[in-house]
């Protein structure tokens, strides 16, 4: 988990636990991400070299001017580890040090009120960023947005101590977000007695504002606001809601909103299913907008004379999914099917939400190492074992239909001896990524065992290159992931042939096995953007001939989604190998070459 | 491991989480009102919303009802189902009268099925505001930094407990806050650490801090400025200027094993702040600080003051509590000895009934060995669950007089721990003596399971009850003595009811006691008594009489 409770207690009581279950299955955790070329710190040493002994990620925190800031909290977690976590403040000069770090991927996190990190508007949304021992890192710093204004409601009177909530619904690049489900924890602020609210430290993008609805962070009473339907900035309701801009360091004011102040309904029932008959695990209950998987209200069930209740108020009319999730083990998590209902001027009562268990995907990694020549580093196994990082991702099949986000991605880091297992998953097709433990590493092959091999465990099916098919509540075993070093990097410029032409700017590169036989093999296929200068930059590239290929790009307008390489289809790679042997741009790159300076021209 | 404070800290987090995060299914509903007035002085507060909530801790304390004073300040709150309930007004920016210090959770009422009950009236007042800014000692805004408002005289209203802003004691962005809902009265305002609290300071800690400093920039607390609040009034521009922070300290140490004094590593380590008077260990934290390879640990942030640091352990291990001073430099060389601790094990009973549900809860209940030890420090205490075969093992315990305690975190209130007997023979107290490492079997650890109820009704004789005043019901075993651990407690509600249920037949004692605040300050106490014969599945009605015209100031 990415937050910095992971520095919590090692035990939490069983509710708090439900808590971070919930923001785990809720909040942008590690698990989202899916490219796997993941951002990386500058190596000051070699990460190998350390063996597999403990190591050290150093790093500064700098301001927006890039002066050092002295005495800031920074925050060290592991990547699917057992990890506890820590923290230290920065010194004079910024600096911070984490010492003793097993083998493993460590994410870190600065916090300074009303700060956020600086916000990298070219980068993939889906990747993780994360640190190995012997790596340095840099976190910038800067002011985030404001917004403040009243709420008032319809005779003009002040409405006091009701959550203001913000909802970042676009990047500011006007990129429409995924996973909006996980805004509601961030940072609800309280009107005061004049009803003026002011929201601090928000990351840039467009933000739907909201009072009122079934508010999961009011601690203490049922609050002011308690069984009324939210009301959207201005005045409105979800669908006719306004946006609001934030900037980086920039105020917007007088963001008023009217308080419509109407009763909602409530949606009640019970939770069956589970297994925990000493009460050791939580379950919480989603409510979410269908279809859209737009986050509605939660709560959690508790126990009366024996049954797990739960009920949700504030409910507006609409159609809805409900899904209740809680654990089985430490662990492990169980799910109900989520639940299509529908609000219509009116209470719900009786809802029955069955838990049943979830799915996992497991396997084996092995490693392929290459004895220490020019260009590779030489590595200890065990390390790169534990610096290597399996993630999963739902394929949405339709989508038209976004299904719910809880249980659609997973991750795991592998044990010493390569192993690997991917909890808590619902049913669906998954795409399958690895994150190699460093550059000069690339997934060789990938075995999927066959839904005709049928055992009792294994619930994989047949499914696309690269992805795993599991039916919901099976297990998907016997995956085999083989790693090898040697991985090449291409770095290159793509140059204008006729004098004065502008390069696109949605122009990628892409690169095609030469090998027809290959033709198939979406590991040895990969794309990259080129940069407004006309360079471009591949690394972990599996060693071998290529054909390049130029070829506009039309970025999605929205990233409910994370990008798809065009490989990924079939119909892709044909379209691909096509347009690669027309153009006729073929290359070689031997293990480990780091071929730089590659110029392409573009007519 | 020190369990009471987790058991504190989940009670913490029960009461602390959303009322209607904790929801009953399908709201009963009933034909009984609720009714009353609102005021502010004599006249009528139009508009306050008045809820009424589960009277009792319940895990699901959802609000039941919900109404809106009208423009005569009356409100009607309808549909309601019998039960015990609290009403409350959420008023965030008007204050009730005073009835303890963290302000009332209204008013508790008993009702009947289909009853209606009238004047339920609450007079309150217009609350005052303060605001201003904290600055450092270059003049720049001090970010989410917490304050602390302390009353100089002892206020006679009291904020209502159903309305709470989480973020109002700390500063914004621009180092600005704002207090509203404070009663009118007279306080001291200041931000930072203070000299002899001793204070620990949780999660990941600046190494920088602000020794306490009060408005307007004082750090003698005898010189702090005296702000006044006055009923709807506003005190402005009440700034603070801090001035340079202040630099913790690190403190550095190892655990070692008491026998073999070998390094033992991935231990956590808590460290909290020591009172050598009452030779107690207050808040503590733990959590971020573990032993590595070596054993040894490091405690960042660490203020000015005494402090004890331990291992917070699980297992069978447990360690006495180290003792260190911080003054003006890092602090090295604290070393912790992890010794093996004593276990009990036993098996636990249930008398009262053979229903198999109420058997199967057992396993729900969790029993803890509080032990007073001879070293400083809080009671050690450790959790064990109760198998489905009724065994229990607690282990990693210090010597002292351990007493057994059970938890319920469902409150089934009709099972209790009635008694605990060694090798046969009933323990005094529940308390079983341990010595160093011992080994304690053969424990048989009675629990009762009661189904007879008191219905109770206080009358008073030669007076009233003034508003806040609140009355509280214990309830003993006939016979024992009035200082012992009562059997359970109770309140009574605005018109005298109570209702005791889950008791086990038998002879009782019910005590009642008044709390009658005053405004010069200390309470009143009146208690009366009664004994009552109480028999399984069976209500007893009961009156005890409170002559009010008694009573003493504590």
């Amino acid at each position: 988990m990415t937050d910095s409770s992971s520095l919590c207690p090692g035990r939490k009581p069983a509710l708090l636990s439900l808590l971070f279950i919930t923001l785990f299955l809720l909040a942008p955790h590690v698990a989202m991400a899916q490219d796997e070329r993941s951002e990386r710190g500058r190596t000051v040493e070699d990460a190998g070299a350390s063996g597999g002994s403990p190591g050290t990620i150093t790093g500064r925190v700098v301001g927006e001017d890039g002066r050092p800031m002295n005495d800031v909290p920074v925050v060290i977690y592991g990547f699917y580890s057992s990890f506890a976590g820590r923290g230290e403040a920065t010194d004079s000069a910024g600096r911070f040090q984490f010492k003793e770090l097993p083998p493993g991927l460590y994410g870190l996190r600065a916090t300074s009120p009303s700060l956020i990190e600086q916000p990298d508007e070219n980068r993939n949304p889906w990747d993780v960023k994360y640190f190995r021992p012997g790596e340095a890192a840099q976190l910038t710093l800067v002011r985030g947005g404001v917004v403040t204004g009243a709420v008032m409601n319809s005779q003009g009177e002040p409405v006091i101590g009701v959550f203001v909530r913000p909802i970042r619904v676009r990047d500011v690049q006007g990129r429409r977000l995924s996973m909006e489900s996980m805004s509601p924890f961030f940072m609800p602020r309280m009107t005061d007695d004049r009803g003026i609210y002011r929201l601090y430290g928000l990351l840039p993008g467009s933000y739907l504002l909201v009072v009122g609805g079934n508010n999961p962070y009011y601690f203490g009473g049922g609050g002011m606001s308690a069984g009324d339907v939210p009301t959207y900035y201005p005045s409105s309701t979800r669908d006719t809601a306004s946006e609001v801009l934030v900037r980086a360091g920039e105020e917007t004011t007088g963001v008023d909103i009217r308080y419509r102040g109407e009763r909602g309904h409530t949606v009640s029932g019970t939770v069956s299913g589970i297994n925990d008959s000493r009460g050791r695990f939580g379950v919480g209950i989603t409510l979410l907008r269908a279809g859209t998987g737009i986050f509605e209200g939660q709560t959690y069930a508790t126990e009366v004379d024996g049954k797990r209740v739960f009920s949700l108020s504030g409910v507006p009319d609409g159609e809805y999914e409900i899904i209740s999730q809680g654990n089985i083990e430490r662990d492990e998590a169980a799910a109900s099917v989520p639940r299509r209902i529908t609000v219509r001027g009116a209470d719900v009562p009786g809802l029955q939400l069955d838990l049943s268990p979830l799915s996992s995907i497991s396997g084996r990694i092995t490693l392929e190492p290459l004895k220490a020549q020019e260009g590779c580093t030489a590595v200890n196994p065990q390390t790169a074992m534990l610096q290597t990082l399996v993630r999963v991702r739902r394929e949405e099949q339709d989508k038209t239909r976004l299904q719910p986000a809880a249980f659609s991605t997973g991750g795991a880091a592998p044990n010493e001896q390569g192993e690997f297992l991917v909890r808590n998953l619902s049913g669906g097709l998954f795409r399958m990524s690895v994150s190699a433990p460093a550059s000069d590493w690339y997934v060789r092959a990938a075995s999927f065992p066959a839904a005709t091999q049928g055992a009792k465990d294994k619930g994989a099916t047949l499914a696309p290159p690269g992805t795993v098919s599991v039916k919901r509540g099976e297990r998907a075993a016997g995956i085999n992931i083989a790693l090898a070093q040697g991985a090449a990097s291409l770095k290159g410029r793509v140059v204008a042939q006729a004098e004065g032409a502008v390069i696109p700017s949605n122009l990628r590169v892409y690169l095609v096995p030469s090998e027809r036989e290959r033709a198939d093999d979406v590991l040895r296929y990969d794309e990259a953007g080129v940069s407004a200068d006309g360079s471009f930059s591949f690394t972990g590239l599996a060693p071998g001939r290529y054909l390049l290929l130029l070829r506009p790009y039309s970025p999605p307008n929205d990233i409910l989604q994370p990008p798809r390489m065009l490989a990924w289809d079939e119909e892709g790679r044909k379209t691909l190998r096509r347009e690669a042997e027309a153009a006729n741009n073929g290359l070689e790159l031997k293990p480990c070459q780091q071929l730089k300076d590659y110029s392409v021209s573009f007519r | 491991m020190r369990s009471l404070a987790r058991s504190l800290f989940i009670l913490l987090a029960l009461s602390l989480l959303p009322a209607h995060a904790f929801a009953q299914t399908a709201q009963k509903t009933g034909t009984g009102i609720i009714s009353g007035h609102v005021a502010i002085g004599d006249k009528p507060a139009e508009g306050v919303v008045v809820i009424v909530v589960p009277g009792e801790p319940r895990p699901d304390r959802r609000e039941v009802a919900r109404a809106v004073t009208d423009y005569e300040g009356n409100y009607r709150l309808m549909g309601l189902p019998a039960g015990r309930f609290n009403v409350v007004p959420l008023a965030p920016t008007l204050v009730g009268p005073a009835d303890n210090t963290y302000g009332g959770s209204g008013r508790f009422l008993i009702l009947g099925e289909g009853e209606t009950v009238e004047k339920i009236d609450f007079n309150m007042a217009r609350a005052g505001v303060i605001t201003g800014r904290v600055t450092d000692a270059d003049g720049r805004p001090v970010v989410e930094e917490r304050l602390q408002l302390t009353p100089v005289d002892n206020p006679a209203r009291g904020r209502f407990g159903g309305f709470y802003n989480p973020y109002m004691y700390q500063t914004d962005d621009r180092g600005v806050y704002r207090l509203y809902g404070i009663p009118a009265g007279r306080y001291t305002l200041s931000v930072g650490v203070s000299p002899d609290e001793s204070m620990v300071r949780g999660g990941v800690v600046k190494r920088g801090y602000y020794p306490r400093t009060f408005y307007p920039g004082e750090t003698d607390s005898k010189k702090a400025g005296i702000i006044e609040v006055t009923e709807g009034g506003e005190a402005k521009d009440i700034n603070i200027r801090l001035g340079r922070q202040s630099q913790s300290f690190t403190v550095r140490g190892r655990v070692v094993s008491a026998d073999g004094g070998s390094p033992v590593p991935n231990l956590i380590i808590g460290y909290g702040g020591y009172d050598p008077q009452q030779k107690v260990i207050s808040a503590y934290s733990y959590g971020q600080y573990r032993t590595n390879a070596r054993g040894e640990f490091k405690v960042d942030g660490v203020v000015p003051g005494r402090f004890a640091a331990f291992v917070w352990s699980e297992n069978e291990n447990y360690s006495d509590p180290v003792m260190f001073e911080v003054t003006d430099a890092d602090v090295s060389g604290v070393e912790i000895k992890l010794k093996r601790g004593a276990t009990i094990t036993g098996r636990i009973q249930l008398e009262g009934t053979t229903d198999k549900k109420i058997m199967a809860h057992l396993t729900k209940i969790i029993l803890g060995a509080s032990v007073q030890t001879a070293s400083l420090g809080p009671p050690e205490t450790r959790q064990a669950t109760i198998e489905p075969d009724g065994s229990f093992r607690l282990t990693g315990l210090p010597p002292g007089r351990a007493q057994l305690v059970m938890f319920d975190m469902q409150s089934q209130k009709n099972i209790r721990l009635l008694r605990i007997e060694r090798d046969g023979a009933p323990l005094p107290n529940n308390i079983i003596e341990i010595t160093p490492g011992a080994e304690v079997v053969n424990i048989r650890v009675i629990f009762e399971y009661g189904s007879g109820t008191i219905l109770g009704q206080v009358r008073l004789e030669n007076g009233t009850l003034t508003e806040g005043a609140r009355l509280f019901v214990s309830v003993l075993k006939a016979g024992d003595d009035e200082n012992s651990q009562p059997v359970t407690y109770a309140q009574a509600d605005a018109r005298g009811r109570f209702i005791i249920d889950g008791l086990v037949a038998g002879e009782y004692q019910v005590i009642v006691q008044a709390q009658i605040p005053s405004p010069a300050g200390q309470a009143k106490f009146v208690r009366g008594k009664q004994g009552v014969t109480v028999s399984n599945g069976a209500e007893t009605e009961a009156t005890i009489t409170l002559d009010m015209s008694e009573g003493k100031e504590q």
